[in-house]
């Protein structure tokens, strides 16, 4: 893997604008692409699925460097097809056992489950840390995206549905314009939970 | 480019291929929008919560529950989703509580400013409501048939309901005097065993383990309570022995393991009831599994009884 190529200042801005397609959105269209490749490689039980984003998103920096442009498919489809790749190489070097374990899934099979784990065994003490940051990361929010995240993961089963069938009514967003809006306020929240327990 | 395909799958096919759970051939596509579609990603991204949101609320069925365990949990970083969840489940339970403590209090002051309204308000609003319930007499007086007939059926569900409550009663009293027996036996000698049919107990029926969603059941402990039985209710009694195993519903670990239990009648199905102490119970979910045992010392699972515990 490539893993010896650094992207220059300019050549990661260019790349930022690459994914942007000329709609500057602040870094966030590299963050969110970075997060569904890491999804990605998780759910082939990659146990470094954030190394493998990285090393697929420098792969394609460094081909945009070299080539100038990149054409015929979008940022996110080029992305992807670089990303296969990149899981198809781990996939070899793990049969091959080139790799040390850290670097690899269990099974080294796409698709298939690890040992299975119990969940977590969290203390009360972490849980209550974890409602600290939680608290302290809701409150970073705006009152309406506060309020809205509150909301729409409130309830169970059938009145769920209709407490955000009420919710979308109220806010003029259709349904799926209203689970895109939670989900990304609950990634966000999500992130800083992270952040803040590592913190601590 | 992808196209507005995305729409053509369904939840539950979307939950599976989340579950791991989809042939190899059919993941590709799904890998393909999941990164290079954005209606798709969000929309996977949203299931993905719900469908974990459900995990720690002990909505999921039996065999999603299986997927999820034996796969899902195998991540560290969707673990991480898991216990992000459940402290999402925790912050709003607490949030709800204070906020029907905030109500509790705020009806008690409108209450008490009725009283300092002024007179001359009260009197209308009297002489209002005696016009009002004038009114309501005379609907009352033609309606009375209906009334009758109401009475009547609420009779008959109130005799069903105390019928139902006789057999609790007395399953109640048959699970103390064996618990007494038992404790008598195990008592050193010498040493007075407690009096077991003066324990505060509390007690729990759950309905047979359906295989789609059904409502949680939640039992509130109050403090004092010694003793809590759980009456888990069976389709049928194909087993001449069972045994009731408690599990901490996100941890997987078994909290409570009963002896060898018989079934008994229950209403018009069969029920085994197993008594464990209140003291054992956190404010969680807990899973009740029961296996029956042949007896050729063989066990099978008959199912897992989800519900929730509330500490008062």
């Amino acid at each position: 893997m490539k893993k010896d190529w650094t992207p220059t200042q300019g050549s990661f801005r260019d790349f930022l604008h690459w994914l942007d397609q000329g709609v500057d959105s602040g870094g966030e269209k590299y963050l969110e692409i970075h997060r569904r490749l890491v999804a990605y490689f998780d759910r082939k039980n990659c146990l470094s699925a954030g190394e493998l984003a990285d090393e697929t998103l420098a792969r394609v920096a460094q081909k945009l460097q070299e080539k100038g442009e990149i054409t015929g498919l979008p940022p996110a489809h080029y992305c992807y097809v670089t990303a296969k790749f990149v899981f198809l190489e781990y996939v070899r070097h793990a049969k091959h056992g080139q790799l040390g374990l850290e670097e690899f899934s269990v099974s080294g099979r796409p698709g298939s489950a690890t040992a299975v784990t119990p969940a977590s065994d969290s203390a009360p003490d972490d849980r209550e840390q974890l409602l600290d940051c939680l608290e302290g990361c809701l409150k970073k929010l705006s009152a309406a995206d506060h309020e809205l995240i509150l909301e729409y993961y409130q309830g169970e089963r059938q009145e769920k549905i209709q407490r955000r069938r009420q919710l979308g009514l109220r806010l003029g967003l259709s349904a799926n314009a209203l689970t895109i809006r939670a989900c990304r306020i609950r990634t966000k929240v999500e992130e800083c939970v992270q952040e803040c327990c590592k913190r601590q | 480019m992808p196209t507005s395909e995305e729409n053509v799958f369904d939840d539950q096919y979307l939950v599976r291929y989340l579950l791991g759970a989809l042939p190899a051939d059919e993941v590709e596509r799904l890998d393909e929008l999941s990164i290079a579609n954005d209606d798709f990603a969000w929309r996977l991204r949203g299931i993905e919560n719900d469908l974990v949101d459900a995990y720690v609320r002990s909505e999921l069925t039996k065999e999603t529950l299986q997927q999820f365990n034996a796969f899902y949990l195998s991540s560290a970083k969707r673990r991480h989703k898991v216990e992000f969840a459940e402290g999402l489940r925790l912050f709003q339970a607490r949030n709800q509580a204070a906020e029907q403590t905030a109500g509790q209090k705020s009806g008690k002051r409108s209450g008490w400013s009725m009283f300092a309204a002024p007179r001359r308000a009260l009197q209308f609003a009297m002489a209002a409501s005696a016009f009002l319930i004038l009114l309501v007499a005379g609907y009352l007086l033609f309606d009375n048939a209906r009334l009758r007939r109401e009475i009547t059926d609420a009779r008959v569900q109130h005799d069903s309901t105390d019928q139902r409550a006789r057999e609790l009663d007395q399953q109640l009293r048959e699970q103390r005097a064996a618990n007494a027996e038992i404790q008598k036996k195990l008592a050193p000698e010498g040493k007075s065993a407690p009096d077991l049919t003066r324990l505060k107990t509390l007690s729990l029926i759950l309905p047979p383990p359906t295989r789609g969603m059904a409502a949680i059941k939640v039992v509130t402990v109050h403090p004092g309570t010694d003793l809590v039985i759980l009456t888990l209710t069976l389709e049928s009694a194909d087993f001449p022995r069972y045994r009731v195993t408690l599990k901490d519903s996100f941890t997987g670990k078994a909290v409570f393991s009963s002896p060898e239990l018989e079934p008994g009648p229950l209403g018009d199905k069969y029920a085994v009831s197993a008594s464990l102490a209140a003291e054992l119970l956190k404010q969680q979910n807990y899973i009740a599994e029961v296996v029956g045992l042949s007896r050729g010392n063989g066990s099978h699972a008959i199912g897992d009884y989800p519900f929730r515990v509330v500490l008062r």
